[in-house]
């Protein structure tokens, strides 16, 4: 009785797993009715069957049939279709054996009542239980949480908790354990008779079932037709990475990413498939947790109001810089226009979406890294020192008929200078950066609070760059139809920056001009050992002396509310704010040429730039009739912008000691410049993703996006898209194709846009100015800009076919795409010549094609003991000019660079701003040649450049310049390679980018004696400089009066900057062993980033983009910081 | 599943749709509805005129590159070392500079003709006075276009986003007819320059208008001349006499009588009554340096030993960018210029140094005493402010013309159509009859003209008053691209450079020898020579222009 009463208590306790509480009523029932009756069975019945592949119930049936006995049972339990058995006159208890054999039921007979039951429910059979404690971890010795634990044929589970651990007790130490976790392959282990279990789980190599973010939703990756890159990041704390771009580079194809300079927290070009759009932005979209981010918001140095020739000329911050990279847990990027197209009008340039970290169920927990980078600067310049300084310089008076400047009796006296500029201005710099998460959880909300400080000093004195960071992401779902969440994040930085102007009329606009130019005997010192700031541009003062501060402080916060409508039907609301605040605070004291001029320079200039966003969206996620799967969504979003600039700069101060801090103080303060500006998009979306039998894949997306900056009429514009794809390997053709685990063929075609037109250029407005009227200052108005009420958003229209391959259960795969996008009615701020007073002329018109060919290739090499990994893409793009409207060519913006020429031009047939210039074919070697040559009005003679005349009519004259050279590579690569054997494990990166050309504009002054022996020199273009009839054929005499150049942008400063570098090894070694009870993880680490670059490149470093603001002006290296090396040690532990 | 639709729609419209899609832009004006009262109107007009006084205009790019043009001052080191022997390319800013300038006048110009005309509200009096500003504006840019580029482009209509942005250059003579179209319109429209009001001081007046087109004409005359061209030039000199006499008959404008104080910056106004037109600069305490509405004439022409000069904020030093050839200050201190006031109010070559307690010379002084510091080259003297605010921010003003230029004008309209009659001579006499007043003690120096002269021979007595009268004012460049030599066939541009500078004994600066105390050398600074090439006559088009412009046409000879 009492052990019937406890056998239905058990029964009882496995009815939960019971849906249908008509069913639990019923048998309930029956169990009462067996109570009642204690009825037992008896064993004498004579039973004949031959039953093949028959129903458990029919045999029972028959049993029942042929006895009068009654089975008593849970349906469940007995639905078991494939019972073969065949017995002759057999008593109950031999057939029921028999029939059960290996089944998990076992029965008792009652009476006339057989009541059947799972086997381990019956404790009267139950053999002694077993108390088991384990502990699971991955191969990397972490520990595996929330791995589900669960007693095979059983539906008792246990859950690991966050150190791995978990215990359970087994009724029978027979039985098996599955052991599962999302992630890892499922293992099935025998329990061990000391009940001590230490397991090992394997990652899942299959990324079938992965999910793949989409924007506005997510799709598996089988069911993914469009060309998506997923970037997981896991050592970004090992490596010296303060921008998420750097993140990125090299780990997938398709993505050009070129750090400008080396200054800490500068831009960086970030390309996706190639430059679409002449003078609108070809930054990609940036989205953060479903924020669309203004990727120039905070990029922007405030210069309004300054004086610009030394504030306004330096290079842009990164706008992206103030987002922490230890935040990431995964970026995704969306390429082809059947990804793009849901972001419409900002899509064309590629869409980057972000996740930051989220917590997980299971055991709070802390992680910690830290990280100290020692940066030093990879190169020096080989320049002259002063006795070849003198030398070089003398002999240029000499040549061109002048007095020796620096007379005999001097030289001992100048020679006691010889300094190494370089030297005074570089360093060593040390950086550190730490990293502290709180994480954790329970099924129904989950929450990360991430702190970041990021500490980078540049290596060019006293500059630079902190970021603090917090974050902020909850979780929570409230029942089984809502879900709510919070994702905040704030952030702090501050780049005092060092001055890397890259004009050439002034050195005091860039350190590194000031200190390749100063020539060897001048020194940065007066005779009491005090700066000489009598010296213009003495790029010591600008180093000690001036302050550049860049604040920037942003907060994006959003919250969302998901509520399920019915099954697979989600509605979304989501909102949210991004406000950047960014402050440039610039003084530059007596001592440096501006402060000097000015007696003492102070600015001050502040952007307030606000966003909001609405959006809503209704999705659907459902599996139709087994075999149609339907991914939709469709949503209405609002984003509306404003900004605030406020600046104002005041000279004349009293004294420097309180910098900008008293402009009270200033003897004047400068008009100040207010400016705001207002906007915003509405946008309709949609998308549906259907999948058939997982084998065959289409896509539908588009969307409406309405802006504010167009005309009346163009406001608003419809980006569609199509996409289809084909999983070869669900089909039964291919079923025997082991090797073979993945096939799938892709293809789209679709429409976006890129929107960067600025606010107010459809309209003519006028600004105000100064004038003089009646001998005083009265406020006058002049014409801004022409009206325009043509203008649209620019075009992107792509097609793609990709191909992804998985062999051995994917242990290898292989993708490759091929794209063309065409880009039609380009924004083009056209230059026009300036006598329509206007300069820029922004319009629709023309078209670019990008197209080119993207590979990734991963595998995992060996798997065990001694693991390898290796990853690598090749990307190749082409990027040309097919038409501009009325014309065939215009020139890029000039600026202070040999003599204010433009050294890129837009020209049909060439990528954008390919190098456009002379050619200089050698050195005219004596009078005879140069009578021969061709008519030069700047009057050439032995030993200068001879120029090519390339139209040939016997005269160097404007248009003998052609295109020589193209900024963009041929190819790019990266290649990942991850080692680990025990606990060390080691990860290299290598990026190689081949084919590109940069402009050495450095090299403008420092390849010949020019600006009337004021500039330093190469010493290689003294070593070989001509000094009569065929000592040189390459670098000119020195001579002292004009520019060896003749003021032309020619070839023999264009070099080829192909190079391969070896960008990061990180060596770190895992305690797993670890004793320490609070502590989950600890690894060390040794990095060293940028650790050889081979090049042929005579610069500091090929990967430079000193004017890349603009999409003109690519590849060009001049007064830029250049790119350092680091080393970095750290750790990365949990708790 | 219908009832979460409308829920969803009604979200959309509610939240969203309702906004319009409008663009604020807070910081600007629309063109086309600014102006409605005449306030607005004169704020526009006020606009118009800025860019003169800008960087690129007068204050700096405008101004340099016409001045170290000319042969008479010499310049050494950089951008402005090169300027003489034209080492420089067609980008360099000091030829895209006044080109900027002067086709953002014109477009403003333009701009603001068609939105008076639009606008409600002005009256015809007033909407016509101010048209005949702008003409001026646009004829006065044109005008100083086709001197210092050969014919332009010309555009008579703002720039919309339906113009032709390509056009080809004008022929000189078009140009010429468009400036004079447009500035008799000024001379018709606007007001006689004492009938302005005071705030309107500084303005464009009928007599500036009349003045200019007395210099057009002239201008014009010598062009035909040298061309040689089919037109006869007679014409031309008649009309430059006719707007000169009419601009002398006003009475509107005087000689004053002392020389001196036309450069003086306390009572600039003042010199308003000789200056028919000039581009007015203030200091300017809101902005600084190249922003700034102040100039920098007393700068850059004064020494950097020289403190309280200007407003620089390091002691008001000058910045010795330019100083006068020696040959050329030799020619304007002796023979008829000995002892001649205005050479002694137009040259600096003595002055002290009180931080330091020095005293500095030039060529020709010689040393007092032996601490006494040496320089070779005279510096111009005419512009100083020592109430300026920073290095490029002081009140000095740049006259364009005054009644002194108009006098010669006349007289070399005269002697080109007539040789040099009385009415040349009496006309040349009253510069010479003001400089004898000098300040107020009056010399016996320079001495009128005598009469008798060839008329090549007047000619060239013409072209050395105003190379003393108006130095540092910025025509000699103008003058010697214009008028002939006495071989009636050369200008004297190439005259300079084929046949004066060859024939200098000694090529080389003046050298002091402190042992002798005399000054030996040469009298010229050499890298200032170049043999004569075109390029020395117009200035290139800018490379900016010339790369955007695929139909622009042939550039400049010799560029």
């Amino acid at each position: 009785m009492n052990c019937n009463y406890s056998c239905i208590a058990k029964l009882c306790a496995a009815i939960p797993f019971l849906k249908k509480t008509l069913l639990i009523m019923k048998l309930t029932t029956f169990f009462l009715i067996i109570l009642l009756m204690q009825a037992s069975a008896n064993g004498f019945s004579q039973i004949t069957l031959n039953a093949k592949k028959s129903s458990l119930e029919k045999v029972l049936r028959e049993i029942e049939k042929q006895t009068d006995y009654v089975f008593l049972y849970d349906t469940e339990d007995i639905a078991i279709s494939d019972i073969s058995i065949t017995v002759v006159n057999s008593s109950l208890e031999e057939t029921l054996k028999k029939c059960f054999g290996n089944l998990p039921l076992e029965f008792k007979v009652d009476k006339k009542h057989v009541l059947l039951r799972r086997k381990d429910i019956s404790a009267g059979l139950l053999p002694i239980p077993i108390d088991i404690q384990g502990t699971i971890r991955n191969e990397s010795g972490q520990a595996v949480s929330n791995a589900s634990i669960r007693i095979k044929g059983s539906q008792t589970v246990v859950i690991s908790d966050s150190n791995g651990n978990f215990r359970m007790t087994v009724p029978d130490p027979k039985a098996i354990l599955v052991i599962t976790s999302v992630g890892y392959i499922s293992q099935e282990v025998k329990i061990p008779s000391s009940g001590k279990l230490s397991l090992i789980l394997k990652e899942q190599v299959s990324n079938l079932q992965e999910v793949v973010l989409l924007g506005y939703g997510s799709v598996r990756k089988s069911d993914l037709t469009g060309s998506v890159s997923q970037i997981k990041i896991d050592n970004v704390n090992e490596r010296p990475i303060s921008s998420i771009e750097q993140l990125i580079q090299g780990q997938t194809s398709g993505v050009q990413i070129t750090q400008n300079t080396g200054a800490p927290g500068g831009a960086i070009t970030f390309n996706i498939r190639g430059a679409n759009s002449i003078s609108g932005s070809n930054q990609p979209l940036i989205v953060i947790d479903g924020y669309p981010i203004d990727s120039e918001n905070g990029a922007i140095k405030m210069g309004a109001g300054s004086q610009s020739d030394y504030l306004g000329d330096q290079p842009s911050d990164n706008a992206l810089s103030s987002l922490n990279p230890s935040d990431i847990v995964s970026i995704e990027i969306l390429k082809d226009a059947s990804a793009t197209a849901i972001y419409g009008s900002r899509g064309a340039n590629g869409v980057v979406l972000i996740t930051t970290r989220r917590g997980k169920s299971g055991r709070d927990r802390i992680d910690y890294s830290f990280r100290t980078d020692i940066s030093k600067l990879p190169k020096t310049m080989d320049l002259l020192n002063t006795s070849d300084y003198i030398k070089y310089a003398n002999e240029g008076q000499i040549n061109s008929g002048r007095d020796s400047i620096y007379k005999y009796t001097d030289i001992a006296l100048y020679s006691k200078t010889d300094i190494d500029w370089q030297d005074l201005i570089f360093r060593t710099a040390m950086n550190q950066n730490h990293q502290l998460s709180l994480s954790g959880g329970n099924e129904k909300m989950k929450y990360t609070i991430a702190l970041g400080y990021l500490g980078e000093e540049g290596i060019v004195e006293n500059s630079r760059f902190d970021r603090g960071s917090i974050r902020i992401n909850l979780e929570r779902e409230v029942g089984k139809i809502l879900k709510f969440g919070v994702n905040m994040s704030g952030t702090m930085s501050r780049n005092k920056a060092a001055m890397q102007g890259s004009s050439l009329s002034d050195i005091s606009t860039s350190i590194i001009h000031g200190a390749l130019r100063s020539r060897p005997l001048t020194s940065p010192y007066t005779a009491n050992d005090e700066l000489d700031e009598s010296y213009i541009g003495n790029p010591l003062t600008l180093v000690r002396l001036a302050e550049d501060i860049n604040k920037v402080n942003t907060v994006l916060s959003n919250v969302y509310l998901q509520l399920r409508l019915a099954d697979g039907l989600d509605f979304k609301v989501n909102g949210g704010v991004n406000q950047i605040e960014s402050t440039r605070n610039v003084y530059q004291p007596r001592g440096t040429t501006l402060g000097n001029l000015s007696g003492g320079y102070g600015y001050r200039g502040n952007t307030n730039s606000f966003n909001y966003l609405t959006e809503y969206t209704l999705s659907y996620n459902k599996t139709l009739l087994n075999k149609h799967r339907i991914n939709a969504v469709a949503g209405y979003t609002w984003q509306e912008w404003k900004r605030n600039t406020f600046a104002l700069s005041a000279l004349g101060f009293p004294n420097d000691q309180q910098l900008y801090y008293d402009f009270g103080s200033a003897n004047s303060i400068s008009k100040p410049v207010t400016i705001t500006t207002q906007w915003a998009l509405a946008s309709f979306l949609g998308r549906v993703n259907y999948t058939f039998d997982d084998r065959y894949l289409l896509t539908l997306t588009g969307r409406s996006d309405g802006s504010t900056r167009l005309a009346d009429g163009h406001k608003w514009e419809f980006f569609p898209s199509i996409a289809a794809g084909w999983n070869l390997h669900n089909e039964k053709f291919m079923k025997g194709l082991t090797v073979l685990s993945q096939a799938k063929i892709r293809a789209s075609y679709g429409l976006s846009g890129n929107q960067t037109i600025a606010v107010g250029a459809t309209r003519a407005t006028m600004n105000t100015v100064n004038s003089v009227v009646n001998q005083t200052l009265q406020t006058g108005y002049v014409q801004a800009n022409m009206a325009n009420d043509e203008l649209h958003w620019e075009r992107t229209k792509q097609l793609d076919f990709g191909i992804d391959l998985g062999f051995f259960k994917n242990r290898m795969t292989f993708t490759a795409d091929y794209y063309r996008k065409k880009t039609v009615d380009l924004l083009i701020a056209l230059t026009i010549p300036p006598s329509n007073a206007y300069t820029r002329y922004n319009t629709n018109t023309g078209s670019i094609v990008n197209q080119g060919f993207e590979f990734d290739v991963s595998g995992k090499i060996f798997t065990g003991n001694f693991k390898w990994d290796a990853s690598a893409n090749f990307s190749l793009n082409r990027n040309k000019i097919l038409n501009l409207g009325s014309i065939t060519s215009f020139p890029a913006p000039a600026y202070g660079l040999v003599g204010g020429q433009s050294l890129n031009i837009a020209r049909t047939g060439d990528p954008i701003g390919a190098f456009y210039g002379y050619r200089v074919i050698g050195i005219y070697q004596n009078d005879a040649e140069v009578a021969a040559g061709p008519v030069d009005s700047s009057n050439p003679k032995p030993g200068d450049f001879k120029f090519k005349d390339i139209d040939g009519d016997g005269k160097i004259t404007a248009s003998d310049r052609e295109i020589i050279g193209n900024p963009y590579p041929d190819y790019i690569i990266g290649i990942s390679n991850n080692f680990s054997w025990k606990n060390f494990s080691l990860s290299t990166l290598i990026t190689a980018s081949i084919g590109q050309d940069v402009v050495n504009a450095n090299r403008y002054y420092l390849d010949a004696l020019t600006m009337n022996t004021q500039s330093n020199v190469n010493q290689v273009a003294y070593d070989n400089r001509w000094r009569g009839e065929g000592t040189s054929n390459k670098y000119p005499r020195a001579q002292s009066t004009i520019d060896a150049f003749r003021s032309r942008f020619t070839d023999f400063i264009v070099e080829d900057a192909s190079f391969v570098r070896l960008k990061s090894v990180v060596l770190s070694y895992n305690f797993t062993k670890q004793k320490i009870p609070f502590l989950q993880n600890l690894k060390v680490f040794a990095s060293a980033n940028n650790l050889f670059v081979f090049t042929k490149y005579s610069g500091f470093d090929p990967e430079v983009n000193s004017r890349g603001q603009n999409s003109l002006t690519p590849g060009i290296d001049g007064g830029s910081i250049p790119q350092f090396r680091t080393f970095s040690f750290g750790l990365v532990s949990s708790f | 599943m219908k009832k979460i639709l409308y829920i969803f729609t009604t979200c959309i419209l509610v939240l969203g749709s309702c906004k319009k899609l409008d663009e604020k832009i807070y910081s600007s004006v629309d063109s086309d509805t600014f102006i409605k009262t005449e306030k607005d109107a004169i704020s526009q007009l006020y606009g118009a005129y800025s860019y003169l006084s800008t960087y690129n205009g007068f204050k700096s790019l405008t101004t340099y590159p016409i001045i170290y043009a000319g042969d008479d001052v010499m310049t050494s080191g950089g951008v402005a070392g090169a300027f003489p022997t034209r080492a420089l390319a067609a980008s360099h800013a000091y030829f895209v500079g006044p080109w900027t300038t002067f086709y953002q006048t014109i477009e403003n110009a333009n701009a603001m003709m068609q939105a008076v005309q639009k606008a409600d509200g002005l009256s015809t009096t007033f909407r016509n006075r101010i048209m005949g500003e702008l003409y001026f504006l646009r004829g006065f840019s044109y005008f100083y276009l086709v001197r210092l580029y050969g014919g332009v482009p010309i555009h008579t209509e703002p720039t919309t986003g339906s113009s032709d942005f390509y056009p080809k250059r004008n022929t000189v003579e078009e140009v010429y007819a468009l400036i004079i179209s447009d500035l008799k319109k000024a001379s018709n429209a606007c007001l006689p320059y004492s009938k302005q009001q005071g705030s309107e001081f500084g303005r464009a007046t009928k007599g500036a208008a009349q003045a200019m087109l007395s210099l057009v004409y002239l201008t014009q005359g010598n062009y035909l001349d040298l061309k040689p061209s089919t037109i006869p030039s007679a014409a031309s000199y008649e009309n430059a006499k006719l707007y000169a006499d009419s601009v002398i008959t006003s009475n509107e404008y005087t000689l004053l009588p002392n020389y001196a104080s036309l450069f003086d910056v306390e009572q600039e106004k003042n010199a308003y009554k000789e200056v028919i037109f000039g581009i007015q600069f203030a200091r300017d305490p809101l902005t600084a340096s190249a922003n700034a509405r102040g100039s920098e004439l007393a700068h850059y022409l004064q020494p950097a030993t020289r403190p309280f000069i200007c407003g620089n904020v390091t002691n008001g030093v000058g910045g010795a960018l330019l100083k006068v050839q020696p040959w050329f200050y030799d020619e304007c201190t002796t023979g008829d210029y000995l002892n001649d006031y205005r050479s002694d109010v137009s040259f600096l070559t003595k002055w002290s140094n009180s931080l330091t307690n020095r005293n500095y010379i030039t060529y020709p002084l010689k040393k007092n005493v032996a601490a006494d510091i040496v320089e070779s080259y005279p510096y111009i003297n005419k512009y100083q402010d020592p109430k300026g605010l920073q290095a490029r921010n002081n009140e000095n003003d740049l006259f364009i013309i005054r009644l002194a230029e108009v006098y010669l004008i006349k007289a070399e309209a005269e002697n080109e159509l007539n040789g040099p009659t009385a009415d040349a001579y009496s006309a040349f006499n009253k510069l010479r009859e003001r400089a004898r007043l000098a300040n107020g003690t009056a010399r016996t120096t320079p001495a009128n003209l005598t009469t008798g002269l060839g008329k090549a021979e007047f000619r060239l007595r013409i072209f050395k008053e105003r190379g003393l009268e108006l130095v540092g004012e910025g025509h000699r460049f103008f003058d010697y691209v214009r008028m002939r030599y006495i071989d009636n066939v050369r200008t004297m541009a190439q005259y300079r450079f084929e046949e004066y500078y060859p024939g200098l004994a000694l090529k080389t600066a003046p050298v002091y020898n402190t042992a002798t105390n005399v000054w030996g050398g040469g009298r010229v600074n050499p890298t200032n020579i170049a043999a004569f090439s075109k390029k020395f006559l117009l200035f290139p088009i800018p490379s900016t222009e010339v790369d955007a412009n695929p139909n622009l046409g042939v550039q400049n000879p010799d560029w």
